[in-house]
């Protein structure tokens, strides 16, 4: 179904195709020029690429619902994801927890009033008060690994540094296995790239995750967890009747899904801009304080989140376009945080800047319950990295991360000169 | 126009005209008044646009929420009986002179 969309301009982009995420910037301006509402004629939905626009959007969750799914797929139009023939390499996986994974959807996608009570509970795990109580442990996890690499040399900062750093939080944070913790990278791969179409990747990260899917199933149980303060919150909620022992096992699930990948992926992007322009790393490397600030505009300049999805669940109206119900909307999230509009010179990553505006966490009622303690990972890593490096370059050409939904790289070659001060 | 006053930890104020419906939070944001570092962007989420409200305009603010209760409760510095989170307090002409006290520390 179309509806009339004679007053919105029409792209015929992919969003999916090689060149577009390989680079996506300049699509993205060809997307912000066009207009504040595009009609994307290859997938039939609308696209927002402005910030004002997309911060309106994710603010109005009555108009612009979560419940179809933060991916392309539309559970009402098609079937369900788990039904699909793509999905039957899982079926290889021993009593795999299909309720469970039910469950994680229900926990992340319901608008209120179903909502409340899960995102308050999610507030509560992730409370800046628990964060902070881990800072020492998670501060003193960055400076271990750093010293460890920085002696080496060189490295890889996205798998040997970012990922094995963030699998460490999450892991003792939730009380999962030591044993094992590597699937969670298959897992969550497989959870973000099946937010868009059924290419490639698509398939390759499902056939991948078998082996994840069976581990995730077995560990994300009360039983399996030892004691980490969010474990402990999650089952505690069940205990106090506040949710089933089902949404719990759906709840620790979240963490492997959600709070691993995009995290990991924003320090590697961190770690890549800082390489590739001097002068910011110098900046870092003279106040480290500027940590924090550096992650935030990292978040802004290069968003690892690609497309977020929104469904209209009404006729509605967007800065003069008219907007029929039942429509998927794309946002990106890293087009709106290079938007002239709000940014002076966008395309300048500059660690100085206030790039708090930024929509990388998104906004309102969905914007992420896990940013306190991504920010703090972040600053972690690039604290220990300022106060042990004093020279950070490439180490060949970093390998791009094949990936529907995320924008980061797989492989990060780092040379770097150590520093005893 | 009314007027926030922003109080540091050491005495020192700084005084900003606050058009009706600005928040405290992005007032002092947007005005480079140190303190205040709010980088949720207003939402709710992080708690690090915490101040103390002079008492005498305490009972002219809306009451606190529950998010922002929750909140309220991983505030870097001590919550004290006059702790609010800057960003859910919108100025109108009837605060005007607010005075709001900065913690030490946001995070």
């Amino acid at each position: 179904m179309t509806p009339s969309t004679t007053q919105l301009p029409e792209l015929d982009l992919d969003p999916y195709s090689p060149e577009f995420l390989a680079d996506p910037y300049p699509y993205y301006a060809q997307l912000r020029d066009a207009g504040p509402v595009v009609w994307l004629t290859r997938y039939e939905h609308y696209v927002v690429a402005r910030h004002a626009e997309t911060k309106a959007v994710l603010d109005d969750w009555e108009t612009f619902g979560s419940t179809r799914g933060f991916g392309l797929h539309d559970p009402e139009r098609e079937p369900p994801l788990l039904d699909s023939p793509e999905y039957e390499p899982l079926a290889r996986v021993p009593h795999m927890n299909t309720e469970a994974i039910r469950g994680l959807l229900d926990a992340v996608r319901p608008d209120p009033p179903e909502h409340d009570p899960i995102r308050r509970l999610f507030m509560r795990m992730l409370a800046p008060g628990l964060i902070r109580r881990s800072r020492e442990q998670i501060v003193g996890a960055a400076q271990a690994l750093v010293e460890k690499l920085v002696a080496r040399g060189s490295f890889d900062a996205a798998a040997e540094l970012a990922d094995a750093f963030v699998l460490g939080v999450i892991g003792d944070l939730v009380g999962l296995p030591e044993q094992g913790r590597e699937h969670i990278i298959a897992y969550g791969n497989m959870a973000m790239n099946t937010s868009g179409p059924r290419n490639e990747v698509y398939l390759e990260s499902i056939e991948h995750a078998v082996d994840a899917v069976a581990w995730v199933d077995q560990v994300c149980t009360r039983d399996s967890l030892s004691p980490g303060p969010i474990g402990q919150l999650i089952f505690d909620a069940v205990d106090a009747g506040e949710i089933e022992e089902d949404m719990g096992n759906a709840f620790v699930r979240v963490f492997p899904t959600a709070a691993v990948d995009t995290t990991s992926s924003t320090i590697t992007n961190a770690i890549y801009n800082l390489a590739v322009n001097p002068d910011q790393w110098a900046l870092l490397r003279d106040d480290p304080s500027l940590a924090r600030r550096a992650f935030q505009e990292t978040m802004r300049f290069t968003q690892a989140i690609h497309p977020l999805y929104r469904t209209t669940t009404r006729d509605g109206e967007l800065a003069g376009s008219e907007l029929a119900a039942g429509i998927k909307m794309a946002l990106f999230l890293g087009s709106a945080n290079r938007d002239p509009r709000v940014f002076e010179d966008p395309d300048r990553f500059e660690i100085r800047r206030d790039a708090t505006p930024q929509l990388g966490f998104g906004s309102g009622i969905h914007s992420c319950a896990g940013q306190t303690l991504a920010r703090l990972e972040g600053e972690a890593v690039l604290t220990a990295l300022s106060r042990r490096v004093a020279r950070l370059e490439l180490d060949g050409e970093p390998t791009p991360r094949r990936h529907n939904t995320l924008h980061t790289w797989a492989h990060l070659p780092v040379k770097v000169t150590g520093d005893a001060r | 126009m009314p007027k926030v006053i922003y109080q540091s930890p050491d005495g020192a104020r700084t005084e900003i005209d606050a058009p009706v419906g600005a928040t405290v939070r992005n007032l002092a944001l947007a005005n480079g008044v140190d303190g205040i570092v709010g980088e949720c962007g207003g939402e709710l989420m992080c708690a690090s646009c915490h101040v103390y409200v002079d008492e005498q305009f305490l009972e002219r603010l809306p009451p606190v929420q529950e998010e922002e209760d929750e909140m309220l409760e991983s505030t870097a510095c001590e919550r004290l009986s006059n702790s609010r989170l800057s960003c859910q307090i919108k100025m109108t002409d009837e605060l005007d002179g607010l005075l709001v006290r900065l913690p030490e520390e946001q995070l």
